[in-house]
């Protein structure tokens, strides 16, 4: 038995999230990024990390967000601290930010992250790996191409309980990776990666095997099995998900969403 | 030709890269509706002979084929392994690398979709081809949530359900445990009761006594056929070729009495019947003669998202010169004692002591020195260019001035039987090899205990035997050693003590001899003994072995 750690995000449960089409959690995705991208002030931002941890509270993946708690501490802190030290950096004395603008841009900064990271664990909560294919594939992607991205979703998790058997073994050879210079240390690693790679390796050429025997890469016609159609829900998401862009771009137009010149 | 499921005509392959022959002059036929067990040793062209049937050799391993194939009774030249997808179903030994979808369903949706089966049939093919392989119900788990029975089982689902007139396995029993293995022979069984078509690549005889015939293949070519009936007569040639040969098929022979039905029952009456007692056997009780080293009490750990503790209570006691196995089934809690016991394992609750000391208190190299553990993949931690360098990398980090690694190399070489690969690149070895250089890797850092983790898995006959004859060498010579292991007669030919574990509880601790008398218990946590040892239970006197047992025999 292995000590593995469980590294796949998905959390199964059929809540209204899980229940929409698979285009449509892609949407949230996209929606968060086209909204906030390009907006400074963080009052208008902080909506959309409390919406979104909201959304992952009802999606029953509250398990990830304290899996990945400091990271979701560590991402918003770092970014704070760096962009309210270092914001206007260079400009000359006349030209330099005042000291709250700086202050607020972080903020800013740090709430966008903090909203980029919690959108995509929502959505790896939510979505099968599956689903991303036909998501992708309705987006008008390729089939070779969509199943290869979701593929790749799907082997992370494995190389990395993969690594994590490597790392015990060659600990219990007496591999000590606390000790010595970064150099050194780094040098280290190679006992690890070496067998991780050829273990990839194998692990490729076996999966391709198998995904040949049961008829991948067939040119005959290939069927779909209707996973979700689209529902009245998924058009009143999307249409939500649209007005929200549509909302914060309108007032990135009219400069609401910038710091200095912007009002 | 129309009941002609696979026909080779003088059939060779070799392969490109590296340039080996694989098969030489191989003519068989296998009939529609027969199932045939393919046995050899490693290297033999067992894997080959399948995959030239559903074309993964030479799609995707390349290799030069001579003479002719037919599958289903047309030839194959020029057609993809796809091509044939819907008529040959390949079922693979190592069950993680052929799942790769995020749900049971999923996994068998998978090949309906790619051969472009009617979507409005889909739902009823699913729900057919799970009911088949007893995982109805499940279809919304993660296949990474399975147990090894279960996937293997989920593998074949998946193959089931677009409905192949001709399967090809290829060591589908390998990886499993003793619960999984008996899962899955009862899976071909059906599958054969449906006039199923079966080619099964096997090293276990006694799982497929069963099969209309056997096929041996030696460097090659085929070196034995027949049925098994016939074949059971002739063990000391089966033994020759690298197959081992069902020890009731062994003792019949050497009593001449017929082997056939092999049936535990069947045989203990032929052999009653010839008059002659069996006296108590001269099995080695379980040795306590050498101090205590490492003693565990109440050990006690849970794995994050499992609902029951893989240890719940264990003692465990370990004196100098053992020679322990620990059994039971998957999750029953094995190889979380044996990493907790090494120190590879952190958290839980109980006491480790080494020599009275606790275990954590040690130092990195006094623990090394104290417990070695090689994991059951070789290929987890190999990473060297040479075997030599390979072996030597544990010294190096215990700080051993250069003299000191290159004896030490030399010295654990020799006692596993490397010599002359010193300079050989580990990658390129047969897995038999690796798995020594894993061993001797760990040998090097001269550890007290010597712990491995199914150290056979994978191994043909004679590799088994190789492997595990150096280590009761090494026990001979005062090393103390503790395997974890699912193959019965490895426990029964090689340790001297048994430890039986359920559901994190030790059921079981002391003579092996005495564990195997205790078949009920053995039942109960899902441990097979040996069919030798049940043979014994039957005939009066408790045997772990056949050596032991012919030599009880008056």
């Amino acid at each position: 038995m292995r000590a593995e750690m469980r590294v796949n995000l998905y959390i199964d449960r059929d809540t209204f999230l899980h229940r929409l089409h698979p285009q449509v959690k892609l949407g949230i995705l996209a929606a968060t990024f086209a909204s906030i991208y390009a907006i400074d002030r963080p009052l208008l931002v902080a909506p959309a990390p409390v919406a979104l941890g909201l959304l992952l509270f009802a999606a029953g993946a509250a398990g990830n967000a304290r899996r990945f708690a400091p990271m979701l501490l560590a991402v918003p802190v770092a970014t704070f601290t760096m962009w309210s030290l270092f914001y206007g950096y260079g400009a000359n004395a006349a030209a330099a930010p005042p000291r709250s603008e700086a202050m607020e841009f972080a903020a800013a900064m740090a709430l966008k992250l903090e909203s980029f990271v919690l959108s995509s664990l929502l959505c790896l909560s939510i979505t099968r790996v599956e689903e991303f294919t036909e998501a992708l594939r309705g987006l008008g992607v390729p089939y070779r191409v969509s199943f290869t991205v979701a593929m790749a979703f799907r082997l992370v998790p494995l190389f990395l309980g993969s690594a994590l058997s490597v790392v015990t073994a060659q600990r219990a050879r007496g591999l000590d990776f606390s000790r010595g210079s970064v150099l050194a240390r780094l040098r280290r690693y190679v006992p690890v990666i070496v067998p991780v790679f050829m273990g990839a390796l194998r692990r490729a050429d076996a999966m391709a095997m198998a995904l040949e025997a049961r008829g991948f890469g067939r040119r005959t016609r290939r069927a779909s099995f209707v996973r979700s159609r689209l529902a009245p829900r998924d058009l009143v998401v999307g249409a939500a998900l649209a007005a929200v862009v549509l909302a914060y771009l309108s007032a990135w137009a009219l400069g609401y969403g910038r710091l200095g010149g912007g009002r | 030709m129309d009941d002609e499921a696979l026909a080779y005509e003088r059939f060779a392959v070799s392969y490109a890269a590296p340039a080996a022959a694989a098969l030489d002059g191989v003519s068989l036929r296998v009939a529609r509706g027969e199932m045939v067990a393919v046995l050899g040793a490693t290297g033999a062209g067992k894997s080959t002979l399948l995959k030239c049937a559903n074309r993964l050799v030479p799609t995707l391993r390349r290799a030069e084929l001579r003479g002719t194939l037919r599958v289903l009774g047309r030839p194959v030249d020029g057609l993809a392994v796809h091509d044939l997808a819907d008529r040959v179903g390949f079922v693979f030994q190592d069950f993680e690398a052929q799942l790769f979808s995020t749900s049971v369903e999923e996994e068998v949706l998978f090949g309906l979709e790619q051969l472009g089966v009617d979507p409005g049939a889909m739902a009823e093919r699913i729900r057919r081809a799970l009911d088949s392989v007893g995982l109805a119900g499940f279809e919304r788990r993660d296949p990474a949530t399975l147990s090894g029975g279960e996937k293997q089982r989920l593998a074949i689902g998946a193959v089931l359900a677009l409905e192949p007139e001709l399967w090809l396995l290829d060591e589908p029993s390998t990886d499993l445990d003793p619960a999984g293995r008996r899962e899955l022979f009862a899976l071909l069984g059906r599958l054969r009761a449906k006039r199923g078509t079966l080619v099964v690549v096997e090293h276990d005889t006694e799982a497929m006594a069963d099969a209309d015939r056997w096929v041996v293949l030696d460097r090659g070519r085929v070196a034995l056929a027949g049925r098994p009936p016939e074949l059971l007569e002739r063990p000391d040639e089966l033994a020759a070729l690298g197959v081992r040969p069902p020890d009731l098929a062994v003792v019949c022979r050497r009593f001449g009495v017929p082997a056939w039905p092999l049936d535990v029952e069947r045989v203990a009456e032929r052999l009653g019947a010839l008059g002659r007692r069996l006296r108590a056997a001269p099995n080695a009780a379980a040795e306590s003669a050498g101090e205590v080293v490492l003693e565990a009490r109440s050990l006690r750990f849970a794995y994050e998202d499992q609902d029951r503790p893989a240890l719940d209570g264990v003692d465990f006691t370990l004196r100098r010169t053992e020679f322990v196995a620990l059994v039971g089934a998957n999750g029953s809690g094995k190889s979380t004692l044996a990493r907790r016991i090494a120190g590879l394992l952190d958290g839980g609750s109980g006491e480790v002591r080494w020599r009275g000391r606790p275990l954590g208190a040690l130092a990195a190299g006094e623990r090394a020195a104290a417990v070695g553990y090689v994991f059951q993949n070789p290929d987890e931690q190999i990473f060297a260019a040479t075997v030599g360098e390979e072996i030597a990398f544990g010294p190096r980090q215990m700080g051993c001035a250069p003299e000191e690694v290159w004896a030490r190399v030399r010295a654990v070489i020799e006692a596993v039987g490397l010599g002359g690969l010193e300079e050989r690149d580990p990658f390129l070895l047969g897995k038999g090899e690796r798995q020594k250089v894993a061993v001797a890797s760990i040998l090097a850092l001269r550890p007290a205990v010597l712990i491995l983790d199914e150290p056979t898995t994978g191994l043909d006959f004679a590799e088994q035997r190789a492997l595990m004859d150096v280590l009761e060498s090494l026990h001979a010579a005062g090393q103390t050693i503790v395997i974890i292991t699912h193959v019965p007669w490895v426990v029964g030919r090689y340790a001297r003590r048994g430890v039986l574990l359920r559901e994190g509880r030790v059921r079981f601790d002391g003579a092996v001899a005495e564990l195997f008398a205790d078949e009920a218990l053995c039942r109960e946590a899902d441990f097979v003994p040996p069919e030798i040892a049940r043979l014994g239970n039957r005939l009066g006197a408790a045997a772990v072995d056949v050596e032991r047992f012919l030599a009880a025999w008056e």
